[in-house]
């Protein structure tokens, strides 16, 4: 027992020294380096979102580009017709995708597996046509850019046009998301959700409708992802329809299968990859995607839990080996 | 109780008084856990009524079976196998204790639960291994967490389907004297094959064959019955 003390407290100093480096980055790095950071940390909002429905409540959503489209354009609509602020139109968005995500929820977590796929992707590409089509309201492939008036968070005035700020803003929301998603899988509702992906039918058999639990991670990642694509066209000051592509249900996935199912730490690993993947490799390749395609491979060849996966299948048996007081 | 054309149970009328240990037997296919499905929730009837405590519960759904008090067990061990042996005893207590849905819940209510759960896995002797994961425990043992995460519903009928199938003979005590502790406190309904279990801790034996009740009685007069012994007990002693 006391050495797994240990590795909990080990995580929590490394997860402090990563966010005091973040912070320092913020302070000192040069603006180009700092955009890339702001996009990892959305997507890692948004990978963190699909590990709440895919590792802890077993739901192998592949339509999540519909909430991260309904967010994105649930920040910018009201700001471009109603001349809304960052917070009430991040508002808009957030109501918007925890909206979007009851309506789909209701009819897809009855569903299982396969049928749980092809719902959520039809639904989801159904919007994008959708979409591209409306382009008087969404500006459809050519997209709308937008001003975003300064705005108050707490007493500091903050602009997202300086490039700092935008940073700021992006880490903040990332932390929160990190610590709500932390506290929220080892309360009650996260250990139902952990049940109901170990064995649904015992959970029913332990007196729990399952049904609004699995509707209630639905919402949830909803939302979370709704966020996620707001604060990303809020970085970019521009939308468009691309914002439902299909590309946009399989990234998450991606990021949360090679960075480890079900561990909060793995999304965020699988996604700094990805993203540095993206940014650097695809300087001096555009074909970059297919590297990474055989990278995935390599990954899932030696580590099919994803890269926390193996490490903590590691740990778990150095414990093992070590003779603590409860191994067997 | 009938799947499509075949009549699993038919006309079954049978009586679990409170606080008294029942035992279903009978050969395979006679229905005994399909009677136990149905009490349960997890089969519709066709036909007839499930009276539970004055109240007809005909049809519920499973969780709310449970909400009634009626809590199962299954006849191959049906564990969570990623979750550890407390937190599984864990979410029975939990889903009777309606904060389930909380997000966040203080120390003081976490300590609360923790002490129940340890008082439980004392009982059926699991208190040793609360700390595995519940795929990681032996099969005998798989078994006794079954009847651990039906107890900690708290309600006072017991279904328990063949708790001590597929466990070693030197275990069987065990499961004995765990089945007495339990029914001190709740009624027990149970599906058993080990005739020494049955006759051990029964107060009531009621033989099914061909989805019929074919006998109803105290044990030593269904042992002695000459129908049960043709289609169930053979010629052998017993």
């Amino acid at each position: 027992m006391n050495k797994i003390m240990y590795f909990l407290r080990m995580r929590s100093v490394v997860l402090i020294i990563v966010l005091l480096a973040l912070i320092a980055v913020g302070l000192c790095v040069k603006s180009s380096f700092l955009s890339i950071l702001i996009t990892m940390i959305t997507y890692c909002i948004y990978a963190l979102a699909y590990d709440l429905l895919l590792g802890y409540a077993n739901q192998p959503s592949l339509g999540q580009s519909l909430f991260f489209g309904l967010g994105a354009y649930g920040m910018v609509l009201p700001i471009i017709y109603w001349h809304f602020g960052f917070w009430g139109s991040l508002g808009v968005a957030l109501v918007v995708g925890a909206a979007g995500g009851l309506l789909v929820g209701f009819v897809a977590v009855r569903l299982t597996e396969a049928y749980h796929v092809i719902f959520t992707a039809v639904i989801a590409s159904v919007m994008l046509l959708l979409a591209n089509n409306y382009t008087p309201i969404t500006g459809g492939s050519g997209g709308l850019s937008f001003q975003v008036a300064p705005f108050f968070s707490g007493w500091i005035k903050l602009t997202v046009y300086s490039i700092a700020a935008n940073y700021f803003l992006v880490l903040a929301f990332g932390v929160a998301v990190f610590l709500l998603l932390t506290r929220l899988v080892s309360s009650p509702l996260g250990k139902v959700w952990v049940a109901i992906r170990e064995n649904e039918q015992r959970v029913v058999s332990l007196g729990y409708n399952v049904y609004w639990y699995k509707l209630a991670a639905f919402v949830a990642a909803s939302m979370l992802t709704a966020l996620a694509g707001a604060l990303y066209v809020i970085s970019l000051r521009y939308v468009s329809a691309d914002c439902f592509d299909f590309q946009w249900s399989v990234l998450p996935f991606v990021w949360v299968l090679i960075g480890g199912i079900g561990t909060l730490i793995g999304p965020i690993i699988g996604v700094v990859l990805f993203t540095l993947f993206q940014f650097y490799v695809s300087d001096w390749w555009s074909h970059y995607l297919i590297l990474f395609g055989v990278l995935i491979l390599v990954i899932l060849r030696w580590a099919p839990q994803g890269i926390m996966g193996y490490y903590e299948n590691i740990r778990t048996n150095k414990i093992l080996k070590g003779g603590g007081e409860h191994a067997s | 109780m009938q799947f499509g054309a075949f009549t699993a149970l038919d006309g079954v009328d049978i009586e679990v008084e409170p606080g008294e240990v029942h035992s279903l037997i009978g050969p395979n296919g006679a229905g005994k856990t399909t009677l136990l499905n149905t009490i349960a929730g997890d089969v519709k009837p066709t036909r007839g009524r499930i009276v539970f405590d004055n109240e007809d519960v005909t049809g519920l759904l499973p969780h709310m079976c449970v909400q009634k008090g009626i809590s199962r067990t299954f006849q191959i061990p049906n564990v969570m196998p990623g979750i550890k042996v407390w937190e599984s005893v864990w979410l029975g207590i939990n889903s009777k204790a309606k904060i389930s849905w909380h997000p966040f819940v203080g120390a003081k209510y976490a300590d609360a639960i923790a002490r129940k759960v340890r008082e439980l896995c004392q009982i059926v002797g699991l208190e040793e291994s609360m700390d595995e994961l519940a795929g990681n425990l032996s099969h005998g043992d798989q078994k006794i967490l079954e009847i651990a995460m039906a107890m900690s519903l708290d309600g006072s009928l017991l279904l328990l389907d063949e708790p001590t199938q597929g466990v070693s003979p030197g275990e069987i005590d065990t499961f004995m004297s765990i089945i007495k502790k339990v029914s001190e406190t709740k009624t027990v309904l149970m599906v058993e094959h080990n005739m020494d279990v049955v006759l051990g801790v029964s107060d009531r034996v009621t033989v099914l064959d061909h989805g019929r009740v074919i006998a109803n009685s105290t044990p030593s007069e269904v042992v002695n019955d000459e129908q049960v012994r043709q289609v169930y007990l053979g010629t052998t002693d017993v």
